[in-house]
């Protein structure tokens, strides 16, 4: 038999961005639930799960199947580069640039890293029985899950981030007492004429390092004036709230914060905290206090990876939440000025596209329809674009 | 001893879909997310071809995708996941008709309307792809369920006879039995021949 000629693209379907989100809103109610959500984390590991396949053909070279394969292997990145290590059980390790890392041992029952210089960040995935501890210069760092970076740029200094779940971090001589380390607090020490130092988190328990900054934006301000965000000292979400974060339960997390007060928690939280509230207010169904967390969070905190996915959520919520498609428009914009991952940065100018269509403004749609054609000509929704900004 | 090794810089920031069911299966909400995202375009058009009309397309994608997610450790090669969740919809596709034309059958349910061929076929259509295709299409509710998706997948998919096998879960020589079969109740319906 003769193959015949495609025509599916003469029989178009009419799937419209609402039709994807109603239906992603259906089958997530339907599936049961995962981790919680991480978005923060999300957009770090996005940008090196490219190299996941890559390493799964290593660990398939280093036969990882069979235990302590791995061990001894030194992992190294150069300056301008960023790679990510994922293990059997799902567990990943994030090298950052000029980073050198050496896998003591890796199996199901342990694992060792030894961070010889750079910086790396795990998302651990939960074993009981199972020890994960990432060494640098004189500290050890113990996992008691999830998600936390280890920096030790060589000179002695050692800094420990946690971003969820919690540490134990101890001296490897067994000097002096174990002492944990709950998320959004930072550890460091620094070593200099034989005394050892520490930084401690400030009595708030927030840190007060900023997380490096990205490439300044150079848009015009966002429409919300940092000035109505204005920060004192940060505040503590109740411990309550995280544990049913954690658990799932949206509903309940949403109501420990008492929503009569967020507006003011919402000025006063840490960027971690910050989002947070975001999804857990999204999640149990209220868009309003969700876009106010986001834009709050894009607002006041520019510098921090997870403000273009802020502004990508504000959009989202803007556009279809709360039929707002003049705000969605302009978070968009600052989502696609603020993104540093290529494939988020196509959705947002997708979506910018969308709803400045759905505003009305048929010319500015036509200009960033223009744009996303030009920067994404194969883009993922080039031919949802293509059909905008036309005429009513 | 130690081995180093420098590891090769990825070529596109975009994770693979290899990548997306790893985190998947680890229970990441977001990868399956991404998944989705990627792919319902693919399979709400397929969905959409196979039944002609937008009715049920957005139960049956959703129903696929659950289906997909929920046995996600199944799949034997995850950069594979779109043939795979299209042939769920498949196959879901298929016992959706059979039961629909049997419910019909049996009175207990109202025939579906007919396909609307106009709003079907895009009008930036060039005549001899418009004509061919309301062929199909206006046969396409006379055609048991099974000739019915071996006809949309191989006449406006393009499908080759392998791919429709791996699709519907049919032997190969089922597949061309029923292309076969399907080719000549069109050609009856319109007296032509057969391709």
């Amino acid at each position: 038999m003769q193959t015949p000629r495609r025509l599916a693209r003469w029989v178009p379907s009419s799937l419209t961005p609402q039709r994807v989100e109603r239906g992603w809103r259906a089958i997530a109610a339907r599936l049961p639930p995962g981790r919680r959500p991480t978005p923060w984390w999300r957009v770090a590991l996005i940008v090196t799960l490219a190299a996941t396949a890559t390493i799964v053909g290593l660990r398939a070279r280093f036969g990882a199947k069979a235990p302590g394969a791995l061990d001894g292997a030194v992992l190294e990145t150069a300056a301008d580069q960023q790679q990510s290590l994922t293990l059997a059980d799902g567990s990943s390790i994030t090298l950052e640039a000029s980073t050198r890392l050496r896998l003591v041992r890796v199996s199901g029952k342990d694992v060792r890293l030894e961070l010889e210089h750079g910086a790396v960040e795990a998302r651990v995935v939960h074993t009981a029985g199972r020890a994960f501890t990432v060494s640098a210069a004189d500290v050890e760092v113990v996992d008691e899950g999830t998600h936390f970076r280890v920096a030790h740029p060589g000179d002695g200094s050692v800094e420990v981030r946690v971003v969820e779940g919690s540490v134990q971090i101890a001296r490897r001589d067994g000097s002096g007492p174990a002492r944990m380390l709950g998320a959004g607090e930072t550890w460091t020490t620094e070593l200099g004429a034989g005394e050892t130092r520490t930084t401690e988190p400030d009595a708030l328990g927030a840190t007060t390092d900023e997380p490096p900054p990205a490439t300044p934006p150079t848009e015009p301000a966002p429409r919300s004036s940092p000035a109505s965000f204005a920060r004192n000292a940060p505040a503590r979400l109740p411990k309550r709230f995280h544990a049913l974060y954690e658990s799932g339960e949206y509903g309940e997390a949403y109501d420990s914060l008492g929503p009569h007060e967020l507006d003011t928690l919402v000025a006063n939280v840490t960027s971690a905290d910050l989002f947070a509230i975001a999804e857990v207010a999204r999640l149990s169904g209220h868009p309003k206090h969700a876009a106010m967390a986001f834009d709050a969070l894009r607002t006041a905190h520019r510098a921090d990876p997870r403000a273009g996915l802020a502004a990508l959520e504000l959009g989202r919520l803007r556009l279809i939440d709360l039929d707002d498609p003049g705000g969605a428009a302009e978070a968009f914009r600052d989502a696609v000025t603020l993104q540093t991952d290529e494939g988020f940065r196509e959705d947002a100018q997708a979506r910018l596209v969308q709803a400045l269509d759905a505003s009305g403004d048929i010319e500015a749609c036509a200009a960033a329809k223009r744009t996303y054609v030009e920067r994404h000509p194969d883009g993922l929704h080039a031919a949802a674009v293509g059909r905008s900004c036309r005429p009513r | 001893m130690s081995v180093v090794r420098e590891l090769p810089r990825a070529a596109s920031a975009a994770p693979s879909d290899t990548a997306l069911v790893v985190a998947a299966r680890a229970g990441e909400d977001w990868a399956r997310e991404a998944l989705y995202r990627r792919h319902v375009p693919a399979v709400h058009g397929l969905a959409f071809r196979l039944l002609g009309r937008d009715a049920d397309v957005d139960d049956l994608v959703q129903d696929a995708f659950v289906a997909a997610f929920s046995s996600l450790d199944r799949l034997n090669d995850p950069a594979l996941f779109r043939a795979w969740v299209s042939g769920i919809l498949v196959r879901r596709t298929s016992k959706a008709l059979r039961r629909r034309r049997l419910l019909a059958r049996l009175g207990l349910s109202r025939p579906s309307e007919p396909v609307d061929l106009d709003a079907l076929v895009s009008h930036a259509a060039p005549p001899d792809v418009a004509a061919e295709l309301r062929a199909v299409y206006g046969a396409l509710d006379e055609l048991p369920p099974d000739l019915r998706v071996a006809l949309i997948l191989r006449r406006v998919d393009g499908a080759t006879l392998g791919e429709i096998a791996a699709l519907t879960g049919a032997s190969l020589a089922t597949v061309k039995r029923r292309v076969h079969k399907a080719e000549e109740l069109l050609a009856e319906r319109f007296g032509q021949e057969a391709h």
